[in-house]
């Protein structure tokens, strides 16, 4: 039974259902059971706190964006006792493509939703293709569903050595550590790097120093990668971030051998990277356990972790939703929902009965006192009036106020517990699951992921990422990096079977299809961006939308508190960060940030400290009279 | 004098779609392409992540000897009002150009990261200028505000004019104000 907190059951063959010894099912008035979670003071309390107390003072972070997802961040530090007591995630900005798809063609939503994000449209596109073939009944042909496989696989590519040494990387460069952590950056000094004959540093301090923004070769190199994984896009994708390709059914490219060739020249050049990636994080990880055992304590929380999986079987997909059990465990990234470190499930219909969205710390009005439009699913299956298919998007912009509402984002619940989107969750999910399709490079053993890399310059190598045994801001860095050889595998692996295809004649990337002009239909795009989960629900009546919900990895990682108070995984990993800085000079809030950047959020990296005595904050557009 | 025909002159826009006046930059490239230029000018939007565009760059790094940037930013001035004025690719503070990097690769499309990234690259053409209009309207629209179109053909005449003549100019967000 993988529920414990939803009242649905399963019958003998399986089948859930809502059990009747519930007077009120989905009520919110009994706290669910979440194993204990983070303590949490209440505003009063911290107010309190603050009021007599001087060494505990406010200390906020406040990024400046302008993309969907802007972050900033409120926290209440005990300078004492060096630890958070309260912290608060607030996005900035509404997101609204909700609203705007609301009386759309279906098919709209491939382009709007796209805008979604800078960094990954693609998956925004393919999300809501896949909810519309869910929708329409239209299922891709082999190759169409292979390559559009493998252009994700190319996003990911993009995304995630991005993150690694352009966004949470200089948290870890001598620039910012010798200033933040004098003491350690002396140890790294005379620490050798075990793992220098991947890699080729000798010693820690020489990893962080190739760390450093503008000017070290791993920020420079990952810059040029981005560039490679760019090229190999916009092969099949037309242009990038916001592909012009992606179409319900599969896609509008011409593919051809000289395509895949072009491709596989851009795709090889991470092999080796991945594993010089995979080295230097592991070498960055284990340096700083050594040299204090607090630093497993950064970032910490509760190994609650949801992913839908990615990369769909050409053969099995067929996308429908009565049989998404059956191809969701069929794909390269096994969909799955972890809590306290245990998979509950890999099946994609009880991930999606298990989902709800809450608004009680959220700009938005409460829809539940509406009527409820589908209290199954279309296999019969109970849903929540919070499951998006039940959700209407009421936005109600106010003041913050720390008690009541104080954030844009939603609080998107598996089981009423907090979870946690991330890449890692990719890796776990489908390492314990062994259910990756046989193939000659990726071998899932029920508790690490071995990789068979092949030569470049560097010798063949087996990389294994193993189950972590603890959930922090450092291991979800490594996981990242070692995404970077499991998705470049994966796509090795596509693109030998898109070659297949091609060869035995199968050549056709899209199937034609028509959007229902009379009736209800329900879709649900299950995919993921580079980040984590991703998903977009879709309610079409008469053949326009009207109900679109998108959930995406930041929504669930920037979450607030939830109904009961339990508080969202950025919220979650702060709190239980100690403070370990050290520096002689202004406070630099590094323990924190590495916490939250190691989400990867959509725009960490603009996150600048402030004080009550003073915003930091950059302002993009200022004059550049500060120019000499 | 300056005689373009012997050079490479590139007139870049840079702005989002549909925004009203701060679609200024890419509105202006759509226009200047409809008209003739002698073979040394390119117009380009440059309306895209500026690390993408610096690839763009780098792949030919001396074909351009002159650059001319434009677009809308807002910086608190006279709405409507024109701002020219000569780049200075030096002194950026590095905390600057790391977070100008951190915005384009994450998918921010801005006039100002890409003056900023350029400059750190050594990419842009020693002598660029750059032409910022302050928005009247900021809000959603296909269209410029009036005051958006009388200074796009202002523009279009500067432009014009640049052919012949180098302006007068001051430097980095101090130029001559129209």
């Amino acid at each position: 039974m993988c529920f414990k907190n939803l009242p649905v059951d399963f019958d003998a063959e399986g089948r859930p259902f809502l059990r009747d010894d519930v007077p009120n099912p989905y009520a919110v008035a009994q706290a669910p059971d979440t194993n204990g979670g983070v303590k949490t003071l209440t505003r009063d309390q911290i107010e309190d706190l603050l009021q007599r107390n001087g060494h505990i003072e406010t200390k906020n972070f406040d990024p400046v964006t302008r993309v969907a997802g802007a972050l900033a961040f409120h926290t209440v530090v005990d300078n004492q006792a060096r630890k958070v007591i309260e912290a608060r995630s607030v996005a900035t900005l509404f997101r609204g493509y909700e609203v705007i798809m609301m009386g759309r063609d279906p098919r709209d939503a491939i382009f709007i939703t796209s805008r979604a994000c800078g960094v990954c449209g693609g998956v925004h596109s393919t999300a809501a293709a896949l909810a519309i073939e869910m929708a329409c009944g239209v299922k891709p042909p082999p190759l169409g569903t292979v390559v559009r496989n493998l252009l994700l696989a190319i996003e990911y590519l993009y995304d995630n050595p991005l993150h690694l040494f352009l966004l949470a990387g200089p948290d870890y460069s001598e620039a910012i550590v010798s200033k933040t952590n004098p003491e350690l950056y002396r140890r790294a000094e005379s620490t050798p790097a075990p793992h220098s004959n991947v890699h080729g540093y000798s010693t820690i301090a020489d990893i962080m120093k190739d760390l450093n923004p503008l000017e070290g070769s791993l920020y420079l190199e990952a810059l040029g990668m981005t560039r490679v994984a760019r090229e190999a896009y916009v092969l099949i994708g037309g242009k990038y971030p916001h592909p012009q390709t992606i179409v319900p059914g599969g896609i509008s490219a011409t593919i051809s051998l000289t395509t895949l060739n072009e491709i596989y020249l851009r795709i090889q050049k991470f092999f080796d990277y991945g594993k010089r990636v995979a080295a230097i994080y592991d070498d960055i990880c284990d340096f700083f356990y050594d040299a204090d055992p607090r630093y497993r304590d950064v970032g910490r929380t509760s190994a609650n972790l949801i992913d839908l999986g990615q990369w769909d079987d050409e053969d099995a997909y067929d996308a429908t939703y009565e049989n998404c059990a059956e191809w969701g465990e069929r794909r390269w990234a096994t969909p799955g929902v972890i809590i306290d470190g245990k998979q509950v499930t890999t099946n994609l219909q009880h991930i999606n009965l298990g989902l709800e969205e809450f608004v009680e710390h959220s700009f938005y009005e409460d829809w539940a006192g509406d009527e409820m439009r589908f209290k199954t699913d279309p296999l019969g299956a109970p849903l929540s009036p919070y499951h998006p298919w039940n959700k209407s998007t009421k936005p109600r912009p106010q003041a913050s106020n720390w008690r009541e509402k104080y954030t844009w984002a939603t609080s998107p619940r598996w089981d009423r517990q907090a979870m946690d989107a991330e890449a890692s969750a990719r890796l776990w999910n489908t390492a314990i699951a062994q259910k990756i399709p046989s193939n000659p490079y990726i071998e899932a053993t029920g508790h690490s992921l071995k990789m068979l890399v092949p030569a470049g310059r560097l010798p063949e190598m087996e990389l294994e990422w193993k189950v972590p045994d603890v959930w922090n801001a450092f291991e979800r860095n490594r996981g990242r990096a070692y995404c970077v050889s499991y998705t470049s595998m994966v796509a090795l692996n596509l693109w030998s079977r898109a070659v297949e295809l091609m060869k035995s004649g199968q050549t056709a990337v899209s199937t034609k299809f028509e959007v229902p002009k009379r009736g209800t239909q329900l879709g649900v795009g299950f995919w993921g961006a580079g980040r984590g989960y991703l998903s977009h629900h879709l309610e079409l009546n008469d053949g326009v939308v009207t109900n679109y919900q998108i959930i995406t990895p930041s929504t669930i990682n920037a979450s607030p508190h939830d109904p009961w108070e339990t508080p969202g995984k950025y919220e979650e990993a702060v709190l239980n960060t100690p403070i370990l800085e050290t520096g002689s000079g202004a406070y630099q809030g590094i323990d924190v940030l590495r916490a939250i950047r190691s989400f990867d959020p959509c725009m960490p990296c603009t996150t600048h400290i402030h004080s009550d005595s003073g915003v930091l904050t950059r302002e993009i557009n200022t004059c550049a009279c500060g120019v000499d | 004098m300056r005689v373009v025909s012997t050079e490479v002159l590139l007139l870049g826009g840079v702005g989002y779609t549909y925004l009203g006046d701060m679609s200024f930059g890419a509105i202006l490239v759509e226009r200047l392409r409809a008209l003739e230029w002698s073979s040394g000018v390119a117009v380009e939007d440059v309306s895209y992540n500026p690390i993408t565009v610096m690839d763009w760059l780098r792949d030919d790094p001396d074909r351009f000897d002159r650059a001319i940037f434009f677009g809308a930013i807002e910086r608190g001035r006279e709405p409507g009002s024109l701002t020219r004025y000569q780049w200075i690719a030096s002194g950026i503070p590095a905390a600057t150009v790391q977070d100008c990097v951190a915005e384009a690769v994450t998918g921010s499309i801005s006039l100002y990261n890409l003056l900023v990234i350029g400059s750190h690259f050594e990419l842009l053409p020693t002598d660029t200028t750059v032409i910022e209009f302050e928005p009247v309207e900021n809000n959603w629209g296909q269209g410029l505000s009036a005051t958006g179109e009388m200074r796009a053909t202002e523009v279009i005449g500067w432009l014009r004019g640049e052919l012949t003549a180098p302006a007068t100019v001051g430097a980095n967000g101090h130029g001559a104000q129209a």
